[in-house]
């Protein structure tokens, strides 16, 4: 029976991976370290061998972010059974964070860490996905997005061909150094993402109005992504995912126009969910 | 004073060496008096990115035996950038040279040296302006991540996101899924995983440009129509935000991007934008007129 095994469920995340290992209900330990990203960290793969082979899990589930498509999944997990012995169930982050929010049941969880995602499950079926396109294409309303946004309408500000506003002095303050030198940063290397957040959190802290426009630009974005999940899956509850819903005035315009609620168990939890799972998990964790 | 009636009084035979160089290529003129005597193309040249490329610009002014250089480089941003060019460039040549960024000679070249704006749009977009006391005005150019608004990556990452919308479900049909399918592969969402891949490769995005303008002229596709007017619409507000500053200066378009019929039409229609006179190599000889003309007066005087 898989209930007396070791089950490691993994969530490794853009901005950090958390892990929970378990052996029927009981909590047998936590682990982190650091992002993996298939799309970005070329040692994602190495990282979680190294993980499960630390836990001795024998049975595995994992939301890895940056999977895509059905092909790459069986590729990832054979590639990850072969090295480990363990077996192993993965989904993209999303899923597993779907899996966790509703305990296994029906809903719409929207995901706003470092990159942005909706996904919803109507309980049986494949799992219907909104955005979640990276940080170079979409991720609207993410961390990611907020920052960007603010350095872009500073620098606009600051050129004069957006409206004026406290957003350059803001912008400066939160990375410690001009405009110019932050354009340079960010260019340097695309995949560090530091520069941004670091604006992000101060943008988080402010009360200027050109600082709480983004924000709520940021909440408009993510109530699209829940609504247009509802439109074709129909009245599901929804949930909220991610270090941006703690900035109270994006998680307050938020609950304002879909009634989420938080999740009731983390995504690490969805993922052991996704490892042990019934049958309607295994179902959701289909790629489409 | 302007540019044109000073050197030439000076000294009439001088032989000038323009450049324009970029990250996707360069081209250089020899004028001698107001003639071109000479054309010379080089490969791409960005001082950021290719480190011989102060010695391939020394090469090409020692090779040319010309009196003095201009040079228009893709990548210096600031006086510092140019003072460093200019530091290593003259251990390898004692020619006088002048050293600016590639906006700056396009302007020049575009109204032969008189007061005037362009906006650049190629990959990236810029606008650069200078007013009949030489004042010059930088605007937009904050790169792909940060602005770049209505350049050939952003049209392109524009057209992507549109695919992607289409197979979301959460937007409308458009044919900017084959444009986009036809580099990328029938799936639209390997273009994700390609594009993040090479985070840095924006010709992956701007190369779909002319595509999608082909596709628009073969069938009416409200999207991709929809890019390209915003396109302008962000270009127009860099013109807009140089003659904010600098005065009711006329303004040219300089780029790949204003090739796009709709966007030229729109642009157009928002700024009264005039074609350039000139290319930006030419206008690398005039910056060199003017500043090595500067530099002698200096000198004239001590």
């Amino acid at each position: 029976m898989a209930a007396a095994k070791l089950v490691l469920g993994i969530d490794a995340g853009g901005g950090s991976t958390r892990a929970v290992l378990m052996r029927e209900e009981e909590l047998v330990s936590r682990h982190s370290t650091g992002p993996m990203n298939l799309l970005l960290h070329a040692d994602a793969s190495d990282r979680l061998v190294a993980l499960i082979n630390e836990t001795n899990a024998e049975l595995v589930g994992v939301g890895m972010p940056g999977l895509r498509n059905a092909l790459q999944l069986l590729k990832f997990t054979h590639d990850v059974k072969q090295r480990t012995g363990a077996t192993v169930i993965a989904a993209d982050d999303a899923t597993i964070g779907l899996l966790g929010a509703f305990a296994g049941g029906p809903g719409i969880v929207v995901i706003a860490g470092t990159g942005s995602v909706a996904v919803g499950w109507p309980g049986k079926g494949r799992v219907n996905r909104v955005g979640g396109h990276g940080f170079l294409l979409g991720d609207e309303g993410s961390g990611y997005w907020i920052g960007r946004a603010a350095i872009s309408a500073a620098l606009r500000s600051r050129d004069g061909t957006g409206p004026k506003s406290g957003l350059p002095e803001i912008v400066e303050r939160a990375a410690g150094t001009r405009l110019e030198e932050i354009v340079m940063r960010v260019h340097s290397d695309a995949t560090d993402r530091k520069q941004v957040s670091k604006v992000t959190r101060a943008l988080a802290a402010s009360t200027d109005p050109a600082a709480t426009a983004i924000l709520e630009e940021a909440a408009d974005h993510l109530i699209a992504m829940a609504k247009s999940l509802q439109a074709s899956m129909g009245d599901l509850p929804v949930a909220m995912v991610g270090g941006v819903f703690e900035i109270p005035i994006v998680s307050r315009r938020f609950i304002a126009a879909t009634d989420a609620t938080k999740p009731l168990e983390a995504p690490e939890f969805g993922a052991v969910r996704l490892a042990i799972g019934d049958r309607n998990a295994r179902d959701a964790a289909l790629v489409q | 004073m302007t540019l044109t009636d000073t050197p030439r009084t000076s000294s009439p035979a001088r032989r000038v060496l323009g450049v324009d160089a970029g990250g996707t290529g360069t081209r250089a003129v020899v004028v001698e008096g107001d003639q071109v005597v000479d054309r010379i193309e080089l490969g791409p040249l960005n001082i950021l990115l290719h480190a011989d490329s102060a010695a391939r610009l020394a090469a090409v002014i020692s090779e040319t035996g010309v009196d003095g250089a201009g040079l228009g480089l893709a990548g210096v941003q600031s006086v510092g950038d140019a003072e460093s060019v200019l530091a290593v460039l003259r251990t390898h040549t004692s020619v006088p040279i002048a050293v600016t960024d590639d906006s700056e000679v396009a302007v020049l070249g575009a109204f032969d040296g008189k007061s005037g704006g362009v906006v650049i749009a190629g990959t990236g977009s810029i606008a650069c302006g200078r007013d009949d006391n030489g004042r010059v005005l930088r605007v937009g150019g904050h790169g792909f991540l940060l602005g770049d608004d209505g350049a050939g990556y952003w049209i392109g990452r524009e057209c992507v996101r549109a695919a992607l919308r289409e197979a979301d479900g959460s937007g409308p049909a458009t044919s900017a899924t084959a444009v986009v399918q036809q580099v990328f592969g029938d799936d639209v969402r390997d273009a994700v995983r390609r594009i993040h891949e090479f985070p840095t490769d924006r010709e992956l995005l701007s190369c779909l440009v002319p595509i999608a303008a082909a596709a628009a002229d073969a069938v009416a596709d409200e999207v991709i129509e929809g890019i390209f007017t915003s396109a302008a619409a962000h270009l127009a507000r860099l013109a807009d935000t140089l003659r904010k500053h600098l005065g009711p200066i006329q303004v040219a378009m300089v780029g790949g991007v204003f090739r796009v019929a709709t966007v030229r039409a729109a642009f157009v229609a928002a700024t009264g934008a005039v074609p350039a006179l000139g290319p930006p190599e030419i206008g690398a000889v005039r910056y060199a007129q003017l500043k090595l003309h500067e530099e002698m007066a200096v000198n004239d005087r001590s």
